[in-house]
């Protein structure tokens, strides 16, 4: 007898489908699965047997051939652990599909061996590729049925066993979750802990830090060691636009992909931090492996990629960061597929000015040879710092301040007016593809950007006495229009061009 | 900033009651001593300070000064001439002394304030009194510093100003060596000079033959057009007088594009007990000299031992082992200078190297122009209040915001104004400073 199922295989953030098939014929005793399957789909198997068994129902001595469809699409995971059961028992007559022309169910989910279900991972991603295809229903484990639940037009069916699962089969559906309601979660942010005001002193940096997020504007921060380049780093979420409807979906999918998405939350409503280790692999940070992961690039999407000890990431690791940093997304080729992972990040790198970290420090001397700080700037490319619109110095605050500095804003305040720069700059940006005036390119920024005639002399004279390259300029106009934007003033003003200036370090990079 | 800005302008009326008269009687005395050497040495040991000095009658100085013994030179004991054929040189010699005699007498029987005023040479020149806020600050460090300054360059007054103005700021290092140089020598003398100036140093030099002119001449190339000051020539003779003479074509290039100084007035012939004197105020207007080569007994060597006095540092250039020209730089190197294969060494020197800040010394200033600066509440007044800031030492923007009163993001866009126009410059650690540093 034949029974099959309809399932769905990921290969990165897209499906495809899935037929699961299995045939159960009177010959000598086997179980073997076809269709390109990886190491833990031909160990389903045993899985499957066990939870068959476990939940009561019959597995008999015959041959079974399970085969998942289509034939060349190489299949991974534990994710169709539930399909198989559920195919050999419409195989095997113990249960009977209840559909009845109302449209097909979809299954997917791991099974344990005692017949429960355990989350899958991407299940999001999973359920809008289901939905576009128009099929009816989803059959998962009860713990992916809130993420699922986000897809609307699709109705989902959690089952916390197989026993559960098989009886929602047979019924054809009968009860489904209830749509999540999407307000109520993105409502119910919780404030962060990570204040803006919680550092103190380092008014110039907060500033910056405030630019930067304004225009998406990459930052590279450069100070000694307990400056509080991290501690400002993870307060920048706290003052980025609060993510939208589209934006939470679409980190949510990456995350879940990637398997991080916590057992409770079905949705991500924080915009992403990021902050790997600088040992971490070329593949680890813009995504790779055999089947293609998302790496920490399209993980901190929309939100911010904290690169601590900057000059001590992998060659390759750097260099790989530009495409993304350009593009905003990473494509993985491999022979049979190609994937493409989103990677609109903003990136903050951080680094000592020199390997002891002390270079410039009021308090300590630096006891590096010239020739090494040189060769430590010199790990980060050109074509890399020129993706980089901020470099700040973030020097040490004297105790002095530290114990009477002023706090500061609050991180709501300055989210505020962040906001407000993003609409100016989105009205203006209309029809360029760009959203931020980190993205304009040297086109936009001669159409788009006004300068007035002192803003033009200081920038001549700029260019010329403090050497600056003519990307060096470019630079500068996209940070001055962020900052013209914050303020609300139509053209680009000297002051703000001026303002930008202070936004850069004197290292040898700069020109 | 209203508070010191009163507190200036009433010292101002209690204590300096007549700053014209202070500055003439301070030309004056410059003037004098241009033709005798050691006067102002005694004088400020006899008042004090410079500033003693200058708050006295002009007729009670000149009095002192003609009072014999306190600086009335006696007949100098040197060494007997032989006679024969160097008979016409000494009568050479004794006809250049007294023709010097003949006109110390004469300033000094004038009267201070037609004296100053006739010292004014018309466009192109200048000359900067002790008293005057164009004054190179680093100067005054000086027990017997130069009384006054005379400048000279082919462009006009504002240009002469503008270039004083980056004198008295920029990082400015003195190459100096032998006038009779190895291929060697002259080869690291011009590497220095280009690199230096390619590094924003400005090369000070005594317009030599030699090392000094090699350097200078490199330095002139490697200026840009955009460079305000390319080279500063320090002479031991009157800024309008060429010597020596073969570097004619040199002194005109400096003119151009540089500046000329001496503490010597108009006219001045070159004397052997001016170099010294020159090498002094070269040392000191540096942050740091560079012997190239030079013999044990060379002007080179003075001036790295006032440069040490002044605590500047000093810098020799290896040579080769056991020739004379490299006795002076491997003494020094032996006596733990710092070694210089290339500017970058020099540029590691004299970062540390820290120059009497103006503010040390603003008793000295002439307070009117410090208030001139702190008028107004228009950009150009809150730069300079920025910049009065700065010269207390060198701040982060958060400091100079909070010193200022301004708000962070206009702290930073001033300073940055302030650094395209080459007053301030950015270091590492975003720590700020006035450009004399």
């Amino acid at each position: 007898m034949l029974g099959h199922i309809a399932s769905e295989a990921l290969s990165g953030l897209d499906g495809s489908a899935v037929e699961v098939e299995a045939d159960v014929v009177a010959a000598a005793p086997a179980f073997s699965i076809v269709g390109l399957p990886d190491a833990a789909v031909q160990e389903s198997r045993e899985r499957v047997r066990a939870a068959i068994v476990n939940s009561r129902f019959e597995f008999p001595s015959r041959r079974i051939t399970v085969n998942l469809a289509p034939a060349d699409l190489r299949k991974e995971g534990p994710s169709f652990d539930l399909p198989i059961a559920l195919a050999f028992l419409l195989a095997t007559g113990q249960v009977r599909d209840g559909c009845d022309g109302r449209g097909p169910l979809a299954a997917v989910g791991e099974l344990g061996l005692d017949g429960s279900l355990r989350p899958v991972s991407g299940t999001l991603a999973l359920a809008e590729s289901l939905r576009r295809r128009g099929v009816r229903g989803l059959l998962l484990p009860a713990a992916n049925a809130a993420e699922a639940s986000l897809v609307e037009g699709l109705e989902v069916y959690p089952a916390a066993t197989l026993a559960e699962a098989v009886a929602h089969l047979a019924a054809g559906g009968g009860v489904a979750a209830p749509p999540a309601d999407l307000s109520a979660l993105l409502g119910a942010v919780p404030a962060l802990d990570a204040d803006l005001s919680d550092i103190v002193g380092q008014d110039q940096v907060k500033r910056a830090l405030e630019v930067a997020v304004a225009g998406a504007h990459n930052v590279l921060m450069s100070g000694p060691p307990g400056a509080g380049k991290t501690m400002l780093a993870r307060r920048l979420p706290s003052i980025m636009p609060a993510l939208t409807r589209a934006e939470a979906i679409e980190v949510t999918r990456i995350h879940s992909v990637a398997g991080l998405l916590p057992a409770d939350v079905p949705l991500v409503t924080q915009r992403p931090f990021r902050a790997p280790h600088h040992t971490i692999s070329s593949p680890g940070l813009v995504g790779g492996g055999g089947t293609p992961r998302p790496g920490e690039v399209s993980l901190g999407h929309l939100g911010v990629l904290f690169l601590d000890e900057f000059p001590e990431f992998r060659l390759s690791a750097l260099e790989g960061l530009r495409q993304p940093l350009e593009d905003g997304e990473v494509t993985i080729s491999r022979r049979l597929t190609s994937v493409t992972f989103p990677a609109r990040i903003m990136l903050v790198a951080a680094m000592n000015p020199c390997p002891c970290g002390y270079l410039g420090d009021r308090g300590q001397e630096c006891s590096c040879p010239a020739h090494r700080v040189r060769q430590y700037s010199s790990r980060l490319s050109g074509p890399l710092l020129d993706r980089i619109d901020l470099r700040l110095e973030v020097p040490r605050v004297p105790p002095r301040d530290r114990r009477d500095g002023g706090r500061g804003e609050a991180s709501t305040v300055v989210r505020a007016r962040v906001e407000l720069a993003r609409e100016r700059q989105l009205k203006r940006l209309a029809g360029t593809g760009a959203y931020a005036n980190a993205h304009m390119n040297a086109r936009h920024l001669r159409r788009l950007c006004a300068l007035d005639a002192d803003a033009t002399a200081l920038l001549d004279r700029a260019y010329e006495r403090l050497r600056l390259s003519a990307r060096a300029c470019d630079r500068v106009v996209r940070v001055a229009q962020t900052i013209a934007d914050l303020e609300a003033s139509p053209t680009i003003r000297s002051a703000h061009l001026a303002e930008s200036l202070s936004y850069r370090t004197r290292s040898r990079h700069e020109r | 900033m209203s508070d010191d800005r009163e507190q200036i302008l009433s010292t101002r009326r209690c204590l300096h009651g007549q700053p014209a008269r202070r500055r003439a009687v301070c030309i004056w005395l410059g003037t004098l001593a241009s033709w005798r050497g050691g006067l102002v040495k005694k004088l400020v040991a006899e008042f004090g300070s410079v500033g003693g000095v200058l708050d006295r009658q002009p007729a009670e100085l000149a009095a002192l000064i003609r009072k014999p013994g306190i600086v009335r030179r006696g007949k100098k004991s040197g060494p007997v001439m032989p006679a024969g054929r160097l008979e016409g040189q000494r009568q050479r010699h004794d006809a250049e002394r007294s023709e010097e005699e003949t006109r110390f007498a004469s300033v000094l029987a004038r009267d201070p304030a037609t004296c100053a005023q006739a010292q004014d040479r018309g466009p192109g020149t200048a000359v900067i009194a002790w008293c005057d806020p164009l004054y190179p600050p680093a100067l005054r460090q000086l027990a017997d510093a130069p009384l006054c300054l005379f400048v000279s360059a082919t462009c006009p007054d504002a240009v002469v100003a503008q270039r004083l103005e980056v004198v008295c700021r920029a990082a400015a290092v003195a190459v100096v060596g032998t006038r009779a140089p190895s291929p060697y020598g002259q080869e690291m003398a011009a590497l220095l000079g280009r690199d230096l100036t390619a590094q924003g140093i400005l090369v000070v030099s005594g317009l030599a033959m030699g090392i000094d002119a090699v350097a200078q001449a490199s330095a002139l190339r490697a200026a840009g057009e955009a460079s305000v000051v390319a080279t500063v020539g320090v002479l031991g003779c009157g800024a309008d007088v060429v010597y020596p003479h073969v570097n004619r074509g040199l002194y005109a290039d400096v003119a151009a594009r540089g500046l000329l100084v001496s503490e010597f007035t108009w006219g001045v012939p070159a004397r052997a007990w001016r170099f010294p004197a020159r090498n002094r105020v070269m040392a000191a207007l540096c942050r740091g000299v560079v012997v190239v080569e030079g013999a044990s007994r060379s002007g080179a060597r003075l001036t790295a031992d006032y440069a040490l006095d002044l605590g500047r540092e000093v810098l020799a250039v290896p040579g080769e082992a056991g020739k004379r020209l490299t006795e002076t730089p491997h003494r020094l190197l032996r006596y733990g200078a710092p070694i210089c294969e290339s500017a970058i060494d020099v540029v590691d020197a004299i970062a540390t190297v820290r120059l009497p800040e103006a503010a040390e010394l603003a008793g000295d200033l002439d307070p009117g122009v410090v208030a001139s600066l702190l008028e107004g509440g228009s950009d150009c007044g809150r730069q300079a209040g920025v910049m009065q800031a700065l010269d207390r030492g060198s701040m982060t923007a958060d400091q100079v915001a909070e010193a200022c009163g301004l708000r962070i993001h206009e702290a930073g866009a001033l300073l940055s104004e302030l650094e395209v126009d080459g007053l301030v410059a950015l270091h590492d650690g975003g720590v700020y400073r006035l450009r004399r540093a």
